[in-house]
């Protein structure tokens, strides 16, 4: 379990070489590739914003335009419905970070969301009114953005103090709860990725679609195997795993991190594809 | 859980969206972060694109209703002609932490005539010092100029932040300044653009001086 950790701990620092700045270096290439004249940084692989112009045709144009925008609207809902949300589980820094903040606490002084509250009506919740407040002259894209915020955190980091000199009454909103609320008080430290999302919660969309098709690889549990000895709950940072007489997965809410697959003492959870799951036996590692 | 308390759930949570997202778009128009949109060129009589050739949100508008690019530039969000800023009306938290520090951005700084140019922008806010930032990977600090050529139709953007001296916050118009778009070639004004920034906490009468 240790070495898993330590490996989605390095693919979270790979998640920030590659996407937020001064590293950026995929986006440096996505940018480079699409002649874009933007600088490189966590804004340039926004999947916020186009979400929002899904709903708004006189925006497509800024899609062709902007073909970065393009590619993350199509690669990480694809990717999530192929191979799980593993963006979200591996790769996301707002979402690492929150989780790896979460484990600096005692678990007494956190809120446990899982088994209380079933998070995907919530988060699809948010992603519906995300797209309807357009028609109401409402926006919330950029207002709530914590993956933005966490570019202003990590260019602090490397001396940048400029993302977190300006504040307003949304982005404090955000920061205490992304951070706060939501991260350091939440058990697992997925609450804002959990809820509030909405970007998370079109992948985990896209996952529970894929996990029913041919071709959606997903964590799967082998009943006659599995012990309901609770493990695989008490681990799960997204609350995604639910223990009453059985063991279950909400697709909605997984985040493909596959701490629940390592975590298990009866080796009865797989990652894999629907139609290659015999669930006979427990298998060989 | 019910099904019935899912969707209980889901249209709460929906409905909490849209008002975050309303009060958040209120806070963008009037006092936080305020976005505009500006054209140029609109100064003369420069050859500029339809609204057709323009595209984008422009095409919403009915064409009866269309008159033009506005001398100040064209905001979608926000009064057409005149940026108006009131601090008065920053939400709580902001009113609480940083009700002095006044950032203002536009995204979409566009260029609206049929050739391509480089750009310099000068923004006077009555001489309170302005950062400067952008997203752009072309561009000249020290000049305030555009190093590369916006082609007709597209845009540049910019974010400015300043702070509101002490001696201009118990005024009810704080600044009366202003967003000057030119040519970085030849320094011809292409548009200027008013901003007003506004205190409506302070009543007009206990004003001082503009500017």
């Amino acid at each position: 379990m240790r070495r898993h950790l330590v490996k989605r701990f390095v693919f979270f620092l790979a998640g920030l070489v590659l996407f937020y700045a001064p590293f950026a270096l995929l986006t440096r290439l996505l940018i480079h590739l699409t002649h874009s004249p933007l600088a490189a940084d966590a804004h340039r692989i926004c999947l916020r914003m186009p979400i929002e112009w899904i709903a708004q045709p006189w925006m497509y144009r800024t899609l062709w335009d902007q073909p970065l925008y393009l590619i993350v609207l199509v690669a990480l809902p694809g990717l999530a419905f192929v191979l799980g949300p593993l963006f979200c589980g591996w790769m996301c820094p707002p979402g690492m970070f929150t989780e790896y903040l979460s484990r600096l606490l005692p678990a007494r002084w956190q809120i446990r969301l899982s088994g209380k509250i079933n998070p995907s009506p919530i988060r699809y919740g948010v992603l519906a009114g995300m797209v309807i407040a357009l028609f109401f002259n409402a926006r919330l894209s950029c207002a709530f953005c914590n993956f933005s915020m966490m570019q202003g955190l990590v260019n602090a980091g490397f001396g940048d103090f400029q993302g977190l000199r300006h504040w307003w009454s949304f982005s404090i909103l955000t920061l205490g709860l992304w951070l706060f609320v939501l991260g350091l008080f939440t058990r697992g430290g997925r609450g804002w990725c959990n809820l509030l999302c909405p970007a998370g919660a079109l992948m985990g969309l896209f996952h529970s679609l894929g996990q029913k098709s041919r071709i959606g690889w997903a964590v799967r549990i082998n009943s006659s195997a599995c012990q309901a000895c609770g493990t695989c709950a008490s681990v799960c940072p997204a609350g995604a795993v639910s223990q009453a007489s059985e063991t279950k997965i909400n697709y909605h809410a997984c985040n493909a991190c596959l701490d629940c697959v390592q975590a298990c003492p009866q080796n009865a959870i797989f990652y894999r594809r629907t139609l290659e799951n015999p669930i006979t036996g427990p298998e060989p590692r | 859980m019910s099904g019935k308390k899912s969707w209980i759930l889901f249209i709460a949570s929906c409905l909490a969206t849209v008002l975050a997202g309303w009060w958040a778009m209120r806070l963008v128009q009037t006092s936080e972060c305020v976005h505009f949109n500006v054209n140029f060129p609109t100064q003369g009589n420069e050859k500029v694109l339809s609204r057709e050739e323009l595209g984008g949100p422009w095409t919403r508008l009915p064409a009866e209703k269309w008159t033009g690019y506005p001398p100040g530039g064209h905001m979608v969000w926000g009064r057409e002609g005149e940026v108006r800023v009131d601090i008065g009306r920053q939400g709580f938290l902001k009113r609480i932490l940083q009700p002095w520090d006044v950032t203002i951005g536009t995204h979409w700084l566009r260029n609206v005539g049929v050739a391509p140019r480089k750009i310099g922008l000068e923004l006077d806010m009555c001489g309170m010092p302005v950062a400067w930032d952008t997203f752009e990977r072309e561009w000249d600090k020290n000049r305030h100029a555009s190093t590369r050529e916006i082609p007709p139709g597209k845009t540049f953007n910019m974010d400015w932040h300043f702070r509101i001296p002490v001696e201009r916050r118990n005024r009810n118009q704080v600044c009366q300044g202003g967003l000057k778009i030119f040519d970085a070639g030849t320094d011809r004004l292409l548009t200027f653009l008013p901003i007003t920034l506004l205190n409506s906490r302070v009543q007009p009468s206990t004003s001082g001086a503009v500017n």
